[in-house]
């Protein structure tokens, strides 16, 4: 019998389980749902984050928290949603701590939207408008163009009022007319 | 390019980027498959105990759904604490008091919740054992697993093959067994960095207490209590005991948007001071568990190896021994002395009728296709009078017809034709049986407008799910006329939970929260939902215009112990949301804060946001925030998103503006509103609203863009500090002033 006579091991106080094999049955619902999602899942990070690698980081991150916080799942069957909360987070505090300058981008509208701009070129203006969105602006923009969610289920999956995705779908698009528009007036320029 | 060339080409831009069949890589899905191995449930308290990962408003939503108001709504005229914090040597030496006297703690019988809906008893006896209960919910009357300590003997019950064995261990302990009371009980609080230490071993492992701020005096289960900060980590120790009350850590990786169903905090929810039965401090086996030696568990379970005092093994296979014919009584702990106040849900826990008779209306598994058994609110002849509800309408409390049953005493009521909610002076206990307390919400509606009720909407509790929370209800809709009832047998999902906004009831539909929820303090019943589509707006379900009047009530034992109606006479017309009448409106800064002014004809309102309905004011209203997290989100000079740390006073808050160089701020001034004093400033900028990328500038905010003008009151009000945000487009002298009469409108409770 180890005698221990220090606080120490309070730390290693844990909470006993409380049936036998709930661990185990845990692990393999988590699995298999995450199986069942997960492309689905790193599609849309890759959307809202317009990077393999940082979509794949975000997508991870959004299943450790998912399976730290796997009791708060009631329902199997409501995973989508609930996980999109998870992994919609995770991708917007990426966007957040990205290294941002303030930048003039109309000249890269103006190039990728000239007489004689591609499709391609066409995706790269957007996309450079995209990105000068506010992250919350980006997630919901992604969610409601890439995912095709309605209002309200975009309000369900960010905890935020229906109105408030409006307003902020409105002013994003505001902003994407806007800055295609000096890309417009830029190319008229030159 | 207009708007449909835009969504047309933002829908072709993500085709191109990510292809409907893109797959992800290999090494992430065996990355994602590693995670329960990597991470296992008996890692996963630690996690929590670093990271309990709410913001702190989420946080007490989610203990509102375990407890109650007791926690969402903090007493408020809290009990003042003895002593007082000021300096950094008082709150240190004040910290680390919570583990140094531990061993003082007086005989007393201690229940604690988390969010998971976890309980544990803890009962310390004169002589300093310790006895620890954990109950799978608030509601089990059987402890899941048990352990005692006392003298230098640790005794617990331990899994083997499908049964549980009580299993003792001598020598094992080495100090007093009130020291490892916090953690083997859920008040276990991790050390969040080298200036956050709470005890002994962390000042010897090289740490310091430096870190540790004073938030402000606070109740937690009716005890004065200082709320103390450090690293992310908040706990309320007791002023007097020294015992920490509560535990929160808020998620810094989720900030701003905290999680629904994430993890919450621990809190005590009672206290009761008093010798306890000596029984529960006797090494004997717990009811129905045989008891099995130390050797003989270590042959079976650990084979090689020594069994640890307070480690957590896993089951182990095996045979266990049976457990004797005749157990050992359990005796029933003694309350109180000297009883702590009682939490929200407690003003509704089951109480039998004084007879013990059963009524008329006892629960039965048909009550879950039925109408609620209790008739409608009378109606006189002629019918009552309808009128448009004001943008909040206030109901009196104590009008339900019992002693004392707050989780039915509607407090206030909002609605607009979409939906109607209303928040009750307590939120209902959790996961409670129907058949013994059967709990509904509704809503009453006359589609007619004859005065006489036409139908009959409502939700009440089911009975419990293992392992399920409160959010589980039924829904229903009974034609008052006919007697048809439309039923969603349940078990429900409250509406802010769904993937739908709407879930059918027969061959209507809506949206419900019931109010124990995780994710919702309120009763609410959604009935029409809308939504874009690339042709313009669509709808589902039916538009909620009729007079109506909302209603609670409880039955217990069969008859019904409570019941209000909102109003208790007259019928409620909601209005379109852009058309409110003006009026009393509520708004919660958060769930300590609850303010009641006076709006406008016209103003829309949206919790903690509301503004002037006329296009022209877009961008102009009123904020309401707590602005008391350790760090706040901002904004830096170059733009970037950054965790500002900014200290719990107004005058810092007020200094940290001033150091903003994206802002124009005046001097500040003093102001005072409802009695609470503060300061005011103002501040316009030239910069766009997403110079930082983000809603977070200056400080994290729901403001919508093109905001160049802020009037700004920051409040002290009994050490929450209230932030106030006037926004416009520019300065404007009356909108200034429009939003100063509002703002001097305002009333402060909790």
């Amino acid at each position: 019998v180890v005698v221990k006579q220090s606080t120490e091991v309070i730390d290693l106080a844990e909470r006993p389980p409380l049936v036998a094999g709930e661990g185990s049955a845990r692990a393999s619902a988590f699995t298999r749902l995450a199986d069942e999602h997960l492309d689905k899942a790193y599609r849309l990070a890759r959307a809202i984050l317009h990077d393999e690698l940082e979509a794949q980081d975000a997508a991870h991150d959004a299943f450790v928290v998912a399976w730290r916080k796997w009791d708060t799942l009631r329902d199997p069957t409501r995973f989508e949603p609930w996980f999109d909360r998870i992994l919609v987070n995770a991708c917007r505090d990426r966007l957040r701590r990205r290294t941002r300058q303030a930048i003039d981008i109309s000249g890269e509208v103006a190039l990728a939207t000239g007489d004689h701009a591609s499709r391609t070129e066409d995706h790269a203006a957007i996309g450079a408008a995209i990105a000068t969105l506010s992250p919350d602006h980006q997630v919901v923009v992604a969610m409601r163009y890439f995912r095709d969610l309605t209002i309200d289920d975009i309000a369900t999956r960010l905890g935020i009022p229906a109105g408030t995705v409006q307003s902020r779908l409105h002013h994003a698009l505001k902003k994407l007319h806007a800055a295609l528009d000096a890309g417009d007036g830029e190319r008229t320029q030159r | 390019m207009n708007d449909r060339e835009l969504e047309a080409g933002l829908r072709a831009f993500y085709r191109a980027q990510v292809s409907e069949t893109e797959t992800a890589p290999l090494s992430l899905r065996h990355d994602v498959a590693a995670i329960p191995a990597a991470d296992s449930p008996r890692r996963r308290l630690r996690g929590r105990g670093r990271g309990l990962t709410l913001l702190a408003a989420a946080a007490l939503l989610l203990v509102g759904g375990a407890v109650g108001s007791g926690i969402l709504r903090l007493p408020w005229m809290a009990p003042k604490p003895s002593i007082n914090l000021e300096t950094s040597a008082e709150i240190q030496a004040f910290v680390l008091s919570s583990s140094e006297r531990l061993a003082q703690l007086p005989p007393e019988a201690i229940t604690t919740l988390d969010s998971h809906g976890f309980m544990d008893r803890i009962y310390i006896d004169g002589s300093g054992a310790v006895r620890i209960e954990r109950y799978a919910t608030a509601d089990a009357t059987e402890p899941t697993t048990s352990m005692l300590l006392s003298g230098n003997s640790f005794g617990r019950t331990l899994i083997v093959g499908p049964s549980k064995v009580w299993v003792e261990q001598d020598e094992a302990i080495g100090q007093d067994p009130r020291t490892y009371l916090r953690a083997l009980s859920g008040l276990l609080v991790i050390n969040n960095g080298s200036d956050c230490a709470m005890t002994q071993n962390d000042l010897d492992n090289g740490g310091t207490a430096a870190g540790w701020r004073s938030v402000g005096a606070a109740s937690v289960a009716g005890r004065p209590a200082h709320h103390l900060a450090c690293g992310g980590i908040d706990v309320w120790i007791d002023d007097e005991t020294r015992l920490i009350l509560r535990v929160l850590q808020p998620d810094s990786e989720d900030p701003g948007n905290p999680l629904a169903g994430g993890f919450g905090p621990i809190e005590v929810t009672q206290i009761a001071f008093g010798d306890q039965p000596q029984a529960l401090f006797d090494f004997s086996p717990p009811n129905g568990v045989a008891s099995m030696s130390l050797d003989a568990y270590d042959a079976l379970c650990r084979p090689g190896q020594d069994t640890v005092a307070f480690l957590d093994y896993p089951p182990c296979s095996g045979t266990a021994p049976v457990a004797e014919a005749s157990p050992t009584p359990r005796p029933t702990p003694t309350p109180s002395a000297t009883p702590s106040a009682p939490s929200g849900p407690s003003d509704c826990t089951i109480a039998p009728t004084d007879d013990g008779a059963a009524g008329p209306w006892t629960w039965t598994p048909a009550s879950r296709t039925q109408d609620w058994p209790a008739p409608v609110r009378p109606e006189p002849a002629g019918g009552a009078s309808a009128a448009p509800i004001p943008p909040t309408y206030i109901d009196p409390s104590g009008d339900d017809g019992s002693n004392g049953r707050s989780c039915v005493d509607i407090r206030d009521v909002t609605a607009n034709t979409n939906q109607v909610f209303f928040d009750l002076m307590s939120n209902p206990p959790h996961n409670v049986d129907p058949s013994k307390a059967w709990i509904a919400y509704g809503v009453v509606v006359d589609e007619n407008r004859d005065g006489i009720p036409d139908w009959r909407y409502g939700i009440d509790d089911l009975p419990q799910i293992p392992g399920d929370g409160a959010a589980y209800h039924r829904a229903w809709r009974t034609d008052l006329h006919t007697g048809r009832t439309d039923y969603d047998a349940g078990p429900r999902i409250d509406h802010l939970l769904r993937g739908d906004p709407l879930g059918e009831v027969g061959d209507t539909q809506f949206g419900t929260n019931y109010p124990a929820a995780l994710a919702a303090p309120n009763v609410l019943f959604r009935f029409l939902a809308t939504f874009e589509t690339t042709t313009g707006t669509g709808t589902e379900g039916a538009r909620f215009d009729s007079p109506f009047y909302v209603w609670a009530s409880e039955i217990v034992d069969g008859r019904v112990v409570a019941t209000d109606f909102a109003p208790d006479t007259g019928w409620l017309i909601p209005m379109p949301g852009d058309t409110n009448p003006g009026g009393t409106y509520v708004a919660h800064a958060d769930d300590r804060l609850r303010l009641t002014m006076t709006i406008p004809n016209g103003w829309t309102t949206d919790g903690r946001l509301m503004s002037p309905s006329h296009p022209d004011d877009e961008n102009t209203g009123l904020e309401f925030r707590v602005v008391d997290q350790p760090s706040e989100w901002a904004c830096d000079a170059s733009g970037n998103g950054v965790k500002a740390q900014i200290g719990p006073t107004v005058d810092d808050l007020v200094s940290y503006l001033e150091g903003q160089p994206m802002i124009r701020i005046s001097e500040s001034t003093d102001v005072t509103v409802d009695g609470y004093r503060g300061k005011y400033v103002e501040y316009t900028t030239t910069l766009p609203d997403d110079n930082c990328h983000g809603p977070e500038w200056p400080l994290d905010t729901r403001q919508p863009g093109n905001v160049g003008f802020t009037q700004e009151w920051i409040l002290d009000v009994n050490r929450v500090r209230l932030v106030i945000d006037g926004f416009a487009p520019k300065a404007s002298d009356p909108v200034k002033a429009e939003l100063t009469r509002i703002v001097d409108s305002i009333s402060i409770g909790p």
